[in-house]
C-alpha cells in the first residue's frame, strides 16, 4: 500500500500556506526550539519535557523503528506544528494510534491543527489501524475538545480529577475515540 | 475539432476484443448498446447508469467521451472529461480553465484488463491539456469496493495509481464532500502552459479562499 505523498501544501483559513511534511534528523534543533517556544501550561501535559534535547531525539528514533508517524507543519521553514500517531508494535494496543498534536500558539484558531489530525487520520488508515486514541485536559484543551468532536471523535472516559496543572489544581481528563472504517456498512 | 482528434484504438483483452474511441459524437453514442453491461448491483450503482447522459455530455464544449465497447457494439467502458457544473467552486479558478475527468467507469465483467488506463489515456489526450487544469475527485461512496473486494484505502491507492499514470498529482483541499472521508481524494494534472497566477488561484480556491 503506497504512503501518503509528502510534502504537502495546505492554505490556512487566513491564507497563511503551510507545508506538511515527515520529520527528520534534521528537525531536531527546530523541534525543541518549536516547544520551548509553547506555552508552559500546553506543554505541561505531555508525558515528556519536549524541550529536552534527549526527548526529541527519542521521538525521532521512535519514527524510524515504526513506533511513530509524525509530521511538521512549516511555514517559511519554521516549524509551527507537530503531530504523531503513536503506536504500539504489540499486545492488545497493536490496533489503537494515539494522537499528539501541538500547535505554535500564533496559529492557534486557523485549522492547522484540523489539517494534521486530518492527514494522520489517512496515515492510519493506511497503517491497518482501528482506532485513534486523544486525551484531553478539560477546562485547557477545550477548543482542541470541540474541535476533535467535528472530526468524529467520540468520549469514551472521563477521569475525574485526574491531572494536576503546572500549578498544582486538578483537572478532568478526557479520553477520546475515533473509529476508522475499513468499509461501508450495508445499511 | 472532434473529428481531427479522435482516437480509435483496439485491444485483445481475455474478455475479448475491444475497441476504444474519444471524442466520441452523441450519434455514434446512441448506436452503440449501454444497458446489458452497466446493471446495478445490491451494493453498488454506476454513477451514470443512462445512455442518454453521455450523448448530452458529448454534445457540450470541448468535451471529451471516451469509449470501450465490443466489436458487436456493447459499451464496457467510458470515461468523460468536462468543464465542471456551474455550482463547482472550480469555475472560481477562471472561465474554462478545470476540466473534470468526471467519470471512469468499466463493466465489472472487464476489468483487470487494463481499459481504464487505456480510457484515462485517451480521455486526458485533448488538444488543449496544456492550457488545463484537469482533475478528478474520488468519493469512496461512489467507488465498487464490493465488487473488487478491496477496502477504501486499497482503492484510493489504486485510483491514486491509476491518474498517476497521467501525470496527476495528489493535492489537498477543503472542499466538503472530499473532506467527509479520509479515503476521499482530490487529484490534478496542471497543463504547461497555465501561468502562475492562475496556479495562485487554483491554490486558494482548494481551499475556499477566492
Amino acid at each position: 500500500m503506497s504512503q501518503e505523498r509528502y510534502p504537502k501544501d495546505v492554505v490556512l483559513k487566513d491564507g497563511t500556506e503551510i507545508i506538511l511534511r515527515t520529520v527528520c534528523d534534521d528537525d531536531l534543533e527546530k523541534l525543541v526550539q518549536f516547544y520551548k517556544d509553547t506555552q508552559l501550561s500546553f506543554r505541561w501535559f505531555l508525558k515528556e519535557d519536549p524541550c529536552d534535547p534527549e526527548v526529541v531525539r527519542k521521538w525521532l528514533e521512535n519514527q524510524k523503528v515504526g513506533k511513530s508517524f509524525s509530521i511538521v507543519a512549516t511555514c517559511q521553514e519554521m516549524i509551527v506544528g507537530n503531530a504523531a500517531m503513536l503506536m504500539r508494535p504489540y499486545g492488545g494496543r497493536k490496533h489503537v494510534g494515539r494522537l499528539r498534536t501541538m500547535v505554535a500558539h500564533d496559529f492557534t484558531n486557523k485549522q492547522l491543527g484540523t489539517w494534521m489530525v486530518f492527514d494522520l487520520t489517512k496515515r492510519a488508515m493506511e497503517m491497518g489501524l482501528e482506532k485513534i486514541r486523544a486525551d484531553f485536559v478539560v477546562g485547557v484543551e477545550d477548543v482542541a475538545i470541540r474541535a476533535f468532536r467535528n472530526m468524529d471523535f467520540v468520549e469514551e472516559g472521563l477521569l475525574k480529577n485526574y491531572i494536576r496543572d503546572e500549578n498544582g489544581t486538578y483537572h478532568d481528563y478526557k479520553i477520546m475515540i475515533k473509529q476508522l472504517h475499513r468499509v461501508w456498512s450495508d445499511f | 475539432m472532434a473529428n481531427q482528434i479522435s482516437q480509435r484504438v483496439e485491444r485483445q483483452t481475455r474478455q475479448g476484443n475491444v475497441i476504444l474511441h474519444s471524442f466520441c459524437s452523441p450519434d455514434e453514442i446512441a448506436s452503440l448498446s449501454f444497458r446489458e453491461t452497466f446493471s446495478r448491483y445490491a451494493r453498488y450503482n454506476p454513477i451514470i447508469s443512462k445512455k442518454e447522459t453521455l450523448i448530452e455530455t458529448a454534445s457540450k464544449p470541448d468535451a471529451n467521451v471516451t469509449l470501450a465497447f465490443t466489436p458487436e457494439g456493447k459499451i464496457v467502458g467510458f470515461a468523460m472529461l468536462v468543464y465542471p457544473a456551474p455550482e463547482e467552486r472550480w469555475l472560481r479558478v477562471g472561465e474554462q480553465v478545470m476540466m473534470e475527468v468526471s467519470v471512469i467507469e468499466v463493466s465489472r465483467e472487464w476489468r483487470s484488463a487494463g481499459i481504464s488506463k487505456a480510457l484515462l489515456r485517451l480521455v486526458t489526450d485533448h488538444p488543449l491539456k496544456e492550457d488545463r487544469i484537469l482533475y478528478m475527485v474520488g468519493y469512496s461512496w461512489t467507488w465498487d469496493l464490493d465488487g473488487t473486494g478491496i477496502a477504501p484505502m486499497s482503492y484510493r491507492d489504486m485510483m491514486i495509481n491509476l491518474f498517476a499514470s497521467c501525470e496527476f498529482k495528489i493535492f489537498q483541499t477543503n472542499e466538503p464532500n472530499i473532506m467527509m472521508r479520509p479515503e476521499n481524494l482530490f487529484m490534478a494534472r496542471i497543463g504547461a502552459n497555465i501561468s502562475e497566477p492562475v496556479q495562485k488561484r487554483f491554490k486558494m480556491v482548494r481551499f475556499n479562499l477566492s
